[in-house]
């Protein structure tokens, strides 16, 4: 005991006698996560000129604005109200921001830019994104396009934003395909609507004569399989965005639903029910007969591919309640990897790999939840009554899903992958069944 | 009255009638015309930028430099002639067509302190609250100041001095540092700067990044986002280290700061 008291001693002396380290070294180990504010000036014009979109004036505001939306509906930053900014941006400030009136406002980022009309009529819109304290250009980005497409323009300024800022891909230009429900709980009519991410340029694909579920995107983004009640028969279809045509998928004898496109497009799973049994077949889009993955009583559904198209998750009853299963591509070892209390339906593949996400159903409510490709680290995601049907960002950042509500009413919201920064998603009518693309080439 | 009151529901039936069959009309019988597909959108070059295609991005001190002048004949630069106001000296208008001029950023030659913010006093204020949080004026915490209080007067810099002025630093400069929303991948990032400091507080130029860690080929994109929060915590007025004990400047005139965010998320 005496010579831990000693040894102590000495330790204790010879730290405080111990001669100035060269230099301090401070550690930081903790830190305050909040979103950044971030400062969209409207876009200036080199030359005010008229397209048929509107002046270039008119667009390099609006293009601001798509720019701040996009950017504070991720939760990670904070767009400044222009109100308080203390300077007018001119062209000449493009380049050369005035930093301190910057800082002035508060504003840790600055994105600036220009919207340009081009000889051929096109537009290029510049868009300039700056450290404000330490006066640093962090990237610049031009892009060209038919001045119809402006908002096209803004998200990929506003990705360019979101990526060098945070390190992840961005997912602003993207669409999104969901399901619009209009009328009575006993007459719902449902139609294949499209729009962008944020919501704008909303149209309708089906005219609602047949019900539908379950679109979901090709990696081209080209064509969408969805599930269609036509002639009173549930069978996947596959509708051309570009010619509105409308396919059948293969001449199967049975009731088909719930396809999903391999990652590289040649092939679709779905779901089949032939003889008392649903099991999942793959079929490649082209044509031929379909292949079946899974042959254990029961229903085998929501098949979905990892995004290197090596195995697939999916849902299954055959142990009595409906859990999560992940299967090579060609159906070999599957494995049960969800163990909690309650149901778990609708999983989906991240595009990163890493995830997937899944609705749980249980304790009086549909839940959206995550857990790893092993079925460890499973976490729920949001708390309400009627949540389903998650579908991934292209970054695999946020997930979007739909919100029922008792009597019928449905909507689409988004949540980040934290589990924070819940959003409606803007729809006309009410909406099911969203399915997010790839980003926009 | 009570055959006026039919004729009202009647009417109204008939009405009722008539939208829902026009609705449904619209609905069920035309055909929805194919969507037209929008156009790429293409990646151009802008201003210096040699190209945007997307491609490994430059780091901070590659973007904005003069490597590219004789290299990008178009150019989409602010023309001062159509700027009202005298540009500021820094875009002087050149002859046209001026070749490409990165912008470097404006060299501090001497250290100045930072300029403070100043809180706006109008409405917008109360709409925005960045206003609020960012620019006040700088205070340190409580917690700060029992710490420097306890630094006797005159101490000299043992270890325990040293150690009781890396906490007051860390005190200032943790509220500026948002170690970000990245996965696992980013949370292996450690930052090692190097920070040399005026007597007021005032950071002499830029933060030196010494050295980072935990850098692979999955995650170099989040080490530019940790170098960038590192040094924005520093720069950050909001977290000035104005107010730390005079008598030590020698401590903490040059420092090193460490950000580890593996136990930040």
């Amino acid at each position: 005991m005496k010579s831990l008291i000693s040894a102590l001693s000495a330790l204790l002396i010879a730290i405080v006698a111990m001669p100035a380290a060269a230099q301090l070294r401070v550690d930081i180990n903790a830190g305050i996560s909040k979103p950044m504010p971030i400062a969209v000036p409207a876009f200036t014009t080199p030359a005010l000129a008229t397209t048929a979109a509107g002046d270039t004036a008119a667009l390099g505001r609006q293009v601001a604005e798509v720019v701040s939306n996009d950017l504070a509906s991720s939760g990670l930053f904070k767009p400044i109200n222009p109100s308080a900014f203390t300077t007018n941006v001119a062209y000449a400030d493009v380049l050369a921001p005035r930093f301190p009136s910057w800082r002035t406002v508060a504003a840790q980022a600055l994105v600036t830019g220009f919207v340009q009309v081009n000889g051929d009529g096109s537009i290029t819109v510049g868009c300039y994104l700056y450290d404000v304290f330490s006066e640093q250009i962090l990237a610049r980005e031009g892009f060209s396009t038919q001045p119809a497409f402006w908002r096209r323009a803004a998200h990929k300024c506003a990705d360019a934003v979101y990526s060098r800022l945070t390190g992840e891909s961005g997912y602003f230009d993207s669409r999104i395909v969901y399901v619009s429900e209009t009328g009575s709980q006993t007459k719902r009519i449902k139609r294949l609507a499209i729009m962008d991410q944020d919501g704008a340029n909303h149209r309708f694909l089906t005219n609602g004569q047949n019900l539908v579920l379950t679109p979901r995107f090709s990696p081209s983004q080209q064509t969408i399989a969805y599930m269609s009640f036509a002639q009173n028969r549930p069978r996947v279809y596959i509708y051309n965005i570009g010619t509105g045509q409308q396919t059948l998928v293969g001449n199967l004898p049975n009731m088909s639903f719930a396809p999903r496109f391999s990652p590289d497009g040649r092939f679709l799973v779905f779901s089949m029910a032939q003889g008392g049994n649903t099991d999942i077949y793959r079929m490649s889009v082209s044509g031929g007969a379909p292949q079946r993955l899974t042959s254990a009583p029961g229903i085998d559904t929501a098949p979905s591919y990892s995004p290197d198209g090596t195995k697939i998750v999916f849902e299954s009853d055959r142990g009595g309640t409906q859990q999560v299963y992940v299967m090579n591509a060609d159906g070999s070892d599957q494995r049960r990897i969800s163990f909690g209390s309650g149901r778990y339906a609708t999983p989906v593949w991240s595009p990163r790999g890493d995830l997937i996400a899944f609705t749980r159903m249980g304790g009086g409510g549909f839940r959206i939840g995550v857990m790893r490709a092993d079925g460890s680290g499973e976490r729920l995601l949001t708390d309400s009554w009627g949540d389903e049907g998650p579908t991934w960002s292209p970054n695999g950042r946020v997930v979007m899903f739909f919100r029922g509500q008792r009597g019928g009413r449905a909507a689409l919201w988004s949540v980040d992958l934290t589990g924070v920064n819940e959003r409606r998603v803007p729809t006309p009518l009410d909406g099911s069944d969203p399915a997010w693309s790839p980003l926009l080439p | 009255m009570t055959e006026n009151r039919a004729i009202l529901i009647a009417g109204a039936a008939h009405i009722a009638l008539f939208a829902g069959l026009s609705l449904s009309w619209s609905l069920m019988s035309k055909d929805i015309a194919p969507i037209v597909e929008p156009i790429p959108v293409e990646f151009v070059d802008i201003s210096d930028v040699p190209t945007v295609q997307e491609k490994p991005k430059p780091s901070i001190e590659a973007a904005p430099r003069e490597t590219v002048e004789e290299t990008q004949p178009e150019v989409v630069e602010p023309d001062p002639a159509t700027e009202p106001t005298p540009p500021p000296v820094e875009v002087a208008p050149r002859e046209a067509p001026p070749p490409p001029k990165p912008k470097s950023p404006p060299k501090k030659p001497d250290p100045k302190p930072v300029e403070k913010p100043k809180p706006k006093r109008d409405l917008s204020n109360l709409i925005d609250k960045s206003l609020q949080d960012a620019p006040r004026k700088t205070r340190p915490s409580d917690f700060a100041k029992s710490i420097e209080q306890a630094i006797p007067e005159g101490a000299r810099l043992d270890a325990r001095t040293m150690a009781t002025l890396a906490q007051a630093i860390r005190d200032r400069i943790y509220r500026c540092w948002d170690p970000g929303a990245g996965g696992p991948d980013a949370r292996s990032i450690k930052t090692l700067l190097r920070v040399r400091v005026q007597r007021d507080g005032t950071i002499i130029g830029r933060p030196e990044v010494l050295s980072q860690s935990g850098i692979g080929a999955g995650n170099a994109a989040y080490g530019r986002v940790a170098r960038d929060a590192a040094i924005r915590a520093v720069m950050n007025p909001a977290c000035s280290l104005a107010g730390l004990p005079p008598e030590l400047y020698d401590g903490w005139k040059d420092f090193e700061l460490n950000f580890d965010p593996s136990e930040t998320l």
